[in-house]
């Protein structure tokens, strides 16, 4: 299985250290909302707010990072290879829906890793901001994030197999929306009543939660933020690996493999 | 104790019967629905097909060929029936199949950005090859299919011969025994086309790799394999040796004559052994029995009339004239 899960990672290694575009989700796109939302921070909080302002956006910037780039990994293992037409070729190897799923996600996870400590090395340096004042529950509010945006990918895969490529547009519509109701940049306390409750249900709302308790020295409020978002993430993984197999069963059914 | 050992016996029995086959297909068939529209694909295929052989399976576009290779790939599972590869039942043991079998298809797309080498790195880890062997087996590929100049080119840069080349080494990577080739040699030049035919033959001739091919260039079909299936609306129309087949087809052989004149070869349709003419291209064409006296008799009788003979070709009916013969007949077996 190792061999297998490493053929992978292997790939993605490959795909992205030739890719412009691929190594800007670790190099570039994490920077422009670093210093975008840095510098906008900035000037609100020498217009006079409060420096929690900064807690509160540094907090977003480095957890959707972490989903950003997680779902990417587990997305464009699949996509990578719907668009060279050579999806039948993973298929026809001994390679399993575990080798797949693993190999592509530690991937993600190597990178997010890697986006954490530059973005938060470059954030303390430029803005004075530690977020690694958060300690291990910014680790574990990355993990966690990590999962549930793999989980998302593995339903985003399974409409890509099942359905049409059409549905690769999910990858980037999916993350804005969640976004949305993760509170990234805002306490989810100011969403109007219904989006509270989907935001409740997200896992990265309590990771990134758990992140400003801590960074705010509220260590218990912190500690039961991300026991909550793990739980749910453990139900997301379930679910996206349910969906996963699932996918590639009725993508051998429709004959939709095949053609790619 | 008699029950258990005639049981055992059987099993026995059939164990060997099964492994004289490397491809046993039983009433398989294959619907794809899209749009409320029900395509059958495979109407119940029946096949067999022995180990060690380079089998053709023929048929026109649309006829089953490659949904049949797709299944018996592990890469569409059938609606119903059962295939079998070497003995792997395809839906039962799908992992033990993919790790015995090989594929390759014509106009093969691999990741673009990736390198030969990196792309045969990448399926070989995909097959859980360790790193010893993973480089040996990539070292000889490529140095056997004539990889080594173009070895280190990003994909898209690459000729279509060589993409080729780089897909028939990928579908070898895991040393299979049975290998699906659909279309190999489409759209590639004289030169590598014959490369990868001689290749595909010392594959079958000198390690016993059972080769499954599918083309539309029949002639390559009629010099590599042995014997043919021909399908058609998902059905078996015909299995068996080229000659064979030939031989029940009962075909004509056709003498064509180039002659100083086309006129007064009325007299032809009374000599025995013909069965009509027709005058095209400068020449005659004469149908005639497999049988060199009609030859002979037509020749003197072409004397006798002052007919000057510039030049003559016997044309035997070739696997062309079968398969067209018998996809416009369809009866089916």
């Amino acid at each position: 299985m190792f061999e297998r899960a490493m053929g992978h990672f292997y790939k993605q290694w490959v795909m992205w250290r030739k890719s412009p575009s691929d190594l800007a989700w670790v190099f570039v796109y994490p920077f422009v909302g670093l210093f975008s939302i840095g510098l906008f921070v900035s000037y609100l909080v020498g217009s006079g707010a409060p420096m929690e302002t900064f807690m509160f956006a540094f907090a977003g910037i480095i957890i959707w990072n972490s989903y950003d780039i997680s779902q990417r990994a587990i997305t464009y293992g699949l996509t990578f290879e719907i668009w060279s037409d050579s999806l039948k070729h993973f298929f026809s190897t001994t390679s399993t829906e575990n080798d797949f799923i693993l190999g592509n996600s530690v991937f993600g996870l190597a990178t997010t890793l890697l986006a954490l400590v530059l973005v938060g090395v470059t954030g303390y340096l430029l803005f004075g901001f530690n977020v690694f004042a958060a300690g291990m529950f910014l680790l574990l509010g990355c993990v966690s994030v990590f999962a549930f945006a793999t989980a998302v990918g593995l339903i985003i895969d399974y409409f890509i197999i099942t359905k049409s490529v059409k549905y690769m547009s999910l990858i980037w519509m999916s993350t804005g929306i969640i976004m949305i109701f993760s509170g990234v940049y805002y306490p989810v306390s100011i969403l109007p009543e219904p989006a509270k409750s989907i935001s409740f249900l997200l896992p990265s709302t309590h990771a990134i939660e758990s992140i400003r308790y801590s960074l705010a020295s509220n260590e218990a409020a912190a500690a039961l933020s991300i026991l909550l978002s793990f739980a749910l993430t453990f139900a997301y993984l379930i679910l996206g690996y349910l969906a996963f197999s699932n996918g590639i069963k009725k993508g051998k059914e429709f004959g939709k493999i095949s053609r790619h | 104790m008699g029950n258990v050992a005639s049981s055992t016996l059987f099993k026995s029995v059939r164990i060997v019967c099964l492994m004289d086959y490397a491809i046993e297909i039983e009433n398989l068939k294959k619907d794809f629905k899209e749009g409320g529209v029900v395509t059958h694909a495979l109407r119940g295929l029946n096949m067999k097909i022995r180990k060690g052989e380079i089998f053709g399976l023929l048929g026109p576009n649309g006829s089953g060929k490659t949904t049949t290779i797709h299944i018996l790939s592990n890469l569409i599972t059938p609606t119903s029936g059962t295939a079998r590869v070497l003995g792997h039942d395809v839906l039962e043991e799908p992992e033990k199949v993919r790790a015995i079998s090989g594929m390759c298809m014509g106009g093969t797309q691999f990741l673009w950005d990736m390198t030969p080498r990196e792309i045969l790195k990448y399926y070989a880890l995909l097959f859980g090859l360790r790193s010893d062997e993973r480089k040996a087996r990539i070292e000889r590929l490529v140095k056997d299919l004539g990889i080594t100049k173009f070895q280190n080119m990003q994909f898209y840069m690459l000729s279509t011969g060589m993409k080729q080349k780089v897909a028939v080494a990928k579908s070898l990577l895991n040393d299979p025994q049975v290998l699906f080739l659909d279309e190999p040699t489409s759209g590639l030049d004289v030169e590598v086309a014959i490369m990868i035919k001689e290749y595909i033959s010392g594959l079958a001739k000198d390690k016993g790799v059972t080769v499954i091919l599918t083309s539309h260039h029949l002639f390559e079909v009629e010099e590599l394999c042995r014997e043919v299936a021909i399908i058609d609306e998902g059905r078996l129309v015909t299995k068996g040796s080229i000659t064979d087949i030939k031989t029940q087809m009962r075909f004509p052989d056709i003498a064509y004559f180039c002659l100083d004149r086309l006129t007064g070869l009325e007299f032809l349709d009374g000599i025995d052994g013909v069965h009509g003419y027709e005058i095209k291209a400068g020449g005659v064409f004469i149908k005639v029995d497999k049988n060199s006296e009609v030859i002979s008799h037509l020749i003197s009788e072409l004397k006798e009339r002052q007919f000057r003979i510039r030049d003559m070709e016997l044309k035997k009916p070739s696997l062309e004239d079968v398969f067209l013969k018998i996809v416009r007949r369809k009866e089916y077996v």
